[in-house]
Formats: structure tokens, sequence, C-alpha cells
């Protein structure tokens, strides 16, 4: 029997919307044995949800070291180091052959480091995945083309996209297990060669892109920072993040967190409302992927107009105040 | 103090994207330096500068080199070269005509860094813009016992007690902070440092420096058991039809407002 081990991401205390959705994908083929990881969070507290989902065993990865302190928001007692060998420890003791984690800042540095670690091929930024034949599809080439990918090992790891498959409840009830790592596993040839000193967390309120419903991004068009107030509060209404061109990251008016595209960050929300910038290729390789792509732009030869589902052409900051208090009346 | 700076010649971000066959891209588009790579030869040359001025105070001689490693065709000698033109002091190219998963990459990067010197540190960019693969800096310190942390924003080094102090950038533009031992393998991530563009003076230096060519069979790495294979590789446009959404201003808002609703069914 196939055991898949799927690394469970919370958010705000509970299971992200995202790993709901790698679970769906983790039994697409497979899935004959479901554990879910949940590390340093109450996993009974997430135990009727996870069963929902359809998975069969709740493995709670306890690290007494750390301590299960719980901050707000953020994943308590975060050190990559420790949590990747906590994983693999949690692996060894199941017999997982099979890993699922998102393609997420917390999945970029687990997955990687399990991956190196046991020897085991990886692929990351999955779009599907078919278990029983080791076969994945992600996007190579700066979003530019599709890949069908074989992946061959003893073990397989895998890195789901967040937001592009659809959480499929499937109710089962599950066992819980619990995997206790402690320090005693500190003379390991890395341990102790790299130290986490500190952790500060980012602020949520400017990142998120990669699991937002709806993005609202300005470009060059926004003219300063000042004026990204506009996209945020019409942000409130839409329930979206806003987002960015490097343009506007260059010249200093947003944060790097928001950058969309090729260097930034490659997003696949529902819907993607661009402002002010021109759509660039590199912009469209973070958000080519979005379901429904609009553009407001005063410039109808601008290559986003060509290639978008709905435009408008005209001035963003007669288009967007306009459509924020629209929304607003609508409430 | 060997420093190595892995680098990868990748299609021109704005490049476009045509198919040769089944499995590859026409690789007939201009090739360049991978946009993260240039973060991580810029802190390598600096890190050399700041390794000889400690050096030169304490009077020991210098042999501080950065050394540029890529794996690739023939034709990615040009991306060495850019490197070189930033400030590297020679490099050495592995020569293969596959694509190559990144578990042989990382044997094939180790095996040419073992065969040329002892590395004091390695960088590498956060990740290619081309396979994004994200986990070769990971396998190649697993590969030598060299702790690794990617998406490196900020680089001090800690010589006296032979480790470095690195932070990189996590979710929300949030930070971590860690110290590593010397050897180790770092990812270079936007924001690092701001490299310059080589001046002519430096692209003509840069000619005249060594390349050294190894083929992978020179090297000869154990072949592994795992990997990832591209079986098919298809074009993806995502050409969209657009739509204009027309009228004056409050039709427009009222017909956008509608799709948003009743089409997308986000409000
Ligand atoms: C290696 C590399 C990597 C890159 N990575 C990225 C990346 O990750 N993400 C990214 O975005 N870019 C990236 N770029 C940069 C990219 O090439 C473009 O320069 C950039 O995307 C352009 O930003 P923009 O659309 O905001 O600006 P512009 O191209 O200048 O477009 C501004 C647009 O705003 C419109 N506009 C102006 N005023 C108004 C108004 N009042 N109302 C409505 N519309 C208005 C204009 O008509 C124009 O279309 C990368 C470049 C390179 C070389």
């Amino acid at each position: 029997m196939k055991k898949t081990g799927i690394i469970i991401e919370f958010k705000n205390g509970a299971v992200k919307d995202a790993s709901y959705g790698m679970i769906a994908c983790a039994r697409n083929g497979g899935g004959d044995s479901l554990y879910a990881f949940v590390i340093n969070e109450d996993a009974q507290v997430h135990k009727e949800a996870l069963e929902a989902h359809g998975i069969h065993n709740i493995v709670d990865i306890c690290l007494p070291e750390i301590g299960t302190c719980k901050e707000s928001g953020s994943q308590a007692g975060w050190n990559p180091v420790i949590w990747s060998q906590a994983v693999m420890e949690a692996m060894q003791i199941h017999g997982i052959s099979e890993l699922f984690g998102l393609t997420t800042p917390m999945g970029r540095e687990l997955l990687p480091r399990i991956a190196a670690k046991l020897d085991a091929p990886l692929v990351m930024d999955c779009i599907e995945v078919n278990c029983s034949e080791g076969i994945v599809q992600n996007y190579l080439y700066s979003g530019k083309t599709l890949a069908t990918i074989k992946v061959k090992g003893d073990i397989r790891i895998y890195g789901i996209r967040p937001n592009v498959i659809e959480p499929a409840p499937a109710p089962v009830s599950a066992s819980m297990f619990t995997v206790t790592y402690s320090n005693a596993h500190k003379n390991e040839p890395d341990c102790g060669k790299i130290t986490l000193l500190e952790s500060r967390p980012g602020d949520n309120s400017d990142g998120d892109l990669l699991e937002a419903d709806v993005i609202i991004s300005g470009g060059r068009g926004m003219q300063n920072g000042e004026n990204f107030k506009l996209l945020h509060q019409c942000a409130r209404y839409l329930g979206a993040k806003v987002g960015a061109s490097r343009v506007a990251v260059d010249l200093g008016w947003v944060p790097y967190s928001m950058q969309v595209g090729q260097t930034g960050e490659k997003v696949s929300p529902r819907v993607y409302i661009a402002c002010g910038l021109s759509g660039s290729v590199q912009h469209f390789a973070g958000m080519k992927m979005s379901g429904m792509i609009i553009a407001i732009n005063n410039n109808p030869n601008a290559a986003i107009m060509a290639n978008c589902d709905y435009f408008i052409e005209g001035d963003l900051f007669d288009v967007i105040p306009a459509l924020t208090e629209a929304l607003s009346k609508a409430k | 103090m060997k420093i190595y700076v892995c680098v990868k010649h990748v299609p021109d971000s704005a490049a476009n994207i045509a198919l040769k066959d089944s499995k590859h891209i026409d690789d007939n588009v201009t090739l360049l330096l991978n946009p993260y790579d240039e973060y991580a030869v810029t802190e390598a040359v600096s890190f050399k500068k700041y390794l000889n001025e400690k050096t030169s105070l304490c009077g020991t001689d210098d042999d501080t080199e950065v050394i540029v490693v890529s794996l690739g065709k023939k034709d990615a000698e040009k991306t060495l070269r850019s490197a070189m033109a930033m400030g590297a002091d020679r490099g050495i190219l592995i020569e293969t005509e596959k694509i190559e998963d990144s578990i042989t990459t990382a044997r094939l990067l180790k095996a040419a860094i073992e065969k040329d010197g002892v590395p004091g540190i390695i960088f590498t960019g956060r990740e290619s813009i081309d396979m994004a693969g994200m986990q070769t800096m990971f396998r190649l310190g697993a590969n030598f016992g060299f702790p690794v942390a990617n998406n490196v924003v900020k680089f001090t080094p800690d010589i006296t007690n032979n480790s470095v102090e690195v932070e990189t950038l996590t979710e929300a533009s949030g930070r971590d902070l860690y110290q590593l031992s010397l050897p180790c393998v770092l990812g270079a991530g936007r924001g690092l440092n701001s490299p310059a563009y080589p001046t002519f003076p430096d692209v003509v230096k840069a000619k005249k420096k060594q390349i050294l060519s190894v083929s992978k069979n020179e090297l000869n790495i154990d072949k592994p058991q795992a990997s990832t294979e591209i079986i098919e590789l298809k074009l993806f446009a995502g050409k969209r039809t657009p739509e204009e959404i027309k009228g004056d201003l409050s039709q427009k808002i009222t017909s956008l407002v509608k799709i948003l609703k009743e089409e997308a069914k986000i409000i």
C-alpha cells in the first residue's frame, strides 16, 4: 500500500484552502493512505476538517524544544532546518514514499531540504499530479511552455502550486499519531552548522498574493506609491490583494513582495485586474494562469489589452475610484 | 579562499519560445546569464574584495579567487564571459548536450568544483528562470555536507568565527536570520545587491580570462537512481480573446460590476 504524506499549512489557526486543494491533488491516481503532517499546531483541533477532505491519518509532529507558542497568524516555532528533519523522521516512522507540500515560502524551504537529504526527486510548482504514474505537469520557461514530467525514484516529492487545484471534500475518519522530534538528532551532519537566529514575520497586509482569489495590480501608471491607496481601497470591497509590476517596485513605490511576474510571484487568482501596467512578457509570466484578466489602461495598444478577457480603455484615476464607489454601494 | 559561483545560461526573459520537437525548445533564442545569478556573481566579487582588504591588513598572501561554474552546451561560455566581465576570475564549463535534472546537475557541479579546488563558499542564484526547480543549491549543499540558505538578501561575513550571517526573504517581506558555518552554499535573491552593468574594458578583459572545459563523462559521477525527466513540452500561449467594456464611465462601471458579480462570482 502506498502511503502519502502531506505537509499541511495553516493560516490564522485554520487549514489553508490551498492545503485542501493539495489533498485533492494527492488523491488523484493514488492516495491509498493519506497522512496529514501537522507541525507545531494542535492537530486535534483540525481533525474534523482534515477528515472531511479524505485524510486517513493525522500525524501530529511535536517539536518540544522549540515549544508550541501560538503567535497569531504565523507558523509557531518556524525553523526550516528542524522542521524538515522532523518531517523526514515522520516519513520514516510511517513508511511514507510520496510527499506533498505547497510551493509557498514554507514549501520552498522544506521540500528541497528534504529532497536533497533523501536524494529523492522533486518537482516544484506542479499544477497536476498523477501519483500512480509519477507524472506531473508544470509550466517551464517562464510560463511559456507546459511540461509533462516523469518522476522516478523510491521516494517522490511534489510541490503543488497553491490555488490551481480545487478542494474536493471526501469524508473519511482518521487515526491520530504523534511524532515527537527532539534535539537528540542534533549531531546529524548539517545541524549546528546552520542556526536560525531570528524569524521576523512579514506584514500580512501586503503579502499573500500566492493564495489570493482576486488580485488588483498597479504599474507605472499609478505614478507614485501614495496612489496605491486607491487600489487598496478597491481591494477591500473585492476581497482582493494588491500586486504590482516590477517598475512600481523598482521605483520604490511598493515592496518587492508585491511584485507579480517572472522575477516576482507567480499567481493564479480567479480574477486579475491590471491597472496602468502594460503587460510585459515578464509580467505575463507571473499572471497568465489567472482565471479572468481585466485590464484598465488608457492606451488601447498596450500589450495587456490584446491578451485579456475584458478591458476598459480609460484613465485609471477615473475608473478605480468609480469602481470602488459602486462596490461600496453594492454592499 | 576559493569562491565558487554556479551560473546558468538561460533564454532571455523577453524571448519568444518556439519548440524544436516535442521535448525541447528551439535554442535559437538569445540566451544569457540567469537574472538571479547576477546577484550571486556580484556578491562573490564583493566578498573577494572584502577578503583581500582583510588579508592585506594582516599581511598574509592573497589567493582568493572567484570561479564561475556552468553546466550546459558550448554556448554557455557566453554566460561565463558575462560573469567574468562582472568580476569573476575564471570559469569552468561542464559540457553536456542534454538538459540535466537537478539531481544530476548538483552531482556534476560538485564533481567539477572538487576537481578544481576546495571551496570556501559557493553562491548560486535562488532559482533559474527557465526550469525554476528551486532545489539545485540544496542538493549541492547536501552532496558536499555544507549548510544551505536560499533566497538570501543580506550577507555579512564573520571570518574570525569562520561563519557568515545571512537574511533570507520569507512571506510578505518577512526575514529569517541564519548563522552558517563556512563552507556553505547560498542562493542569492533579489535585493542582495545591485548588479552593475560591465563596462567595455571589463568585457574586453573578460575575453582574456581562462575557461576550462570538462566533459560530463570526464567527471565520472555515479548515475543517480532517481530522476525527473521532461517527457513532453507544449507551448503555453494562454491566448485570450479580449472584449471591450464600452460606454461612458458609469456604463463601464455598471458592466464591470456585473461581470465581477455574475461571471466571475467574486462579489
Ligand atoms: C530579467 C527581467 C525580469 C523581469 N521581471 C519582471 C517581473 O517579475 N514583473 C514585472 O512586472 N516586470 C518584470 N520585468 C520588467 C518588464 O520588462 C517591464 O519593464 C515591466 O513589467 C513594465 O512595468 P509596467 O507595465 O508597470 O510599466 P510600463 O510598461 O511603462 O506600462 C505602464 C502602462 O500604464 C499605462 N498608463 C499610464 N498612465 C495611466 C493611467 N492614468 N490610466 C491607465 N493606464 C495608464 C500605460 O498606457 C502603460 O501601458 C522584468 C524585466 C527583466 C529584464
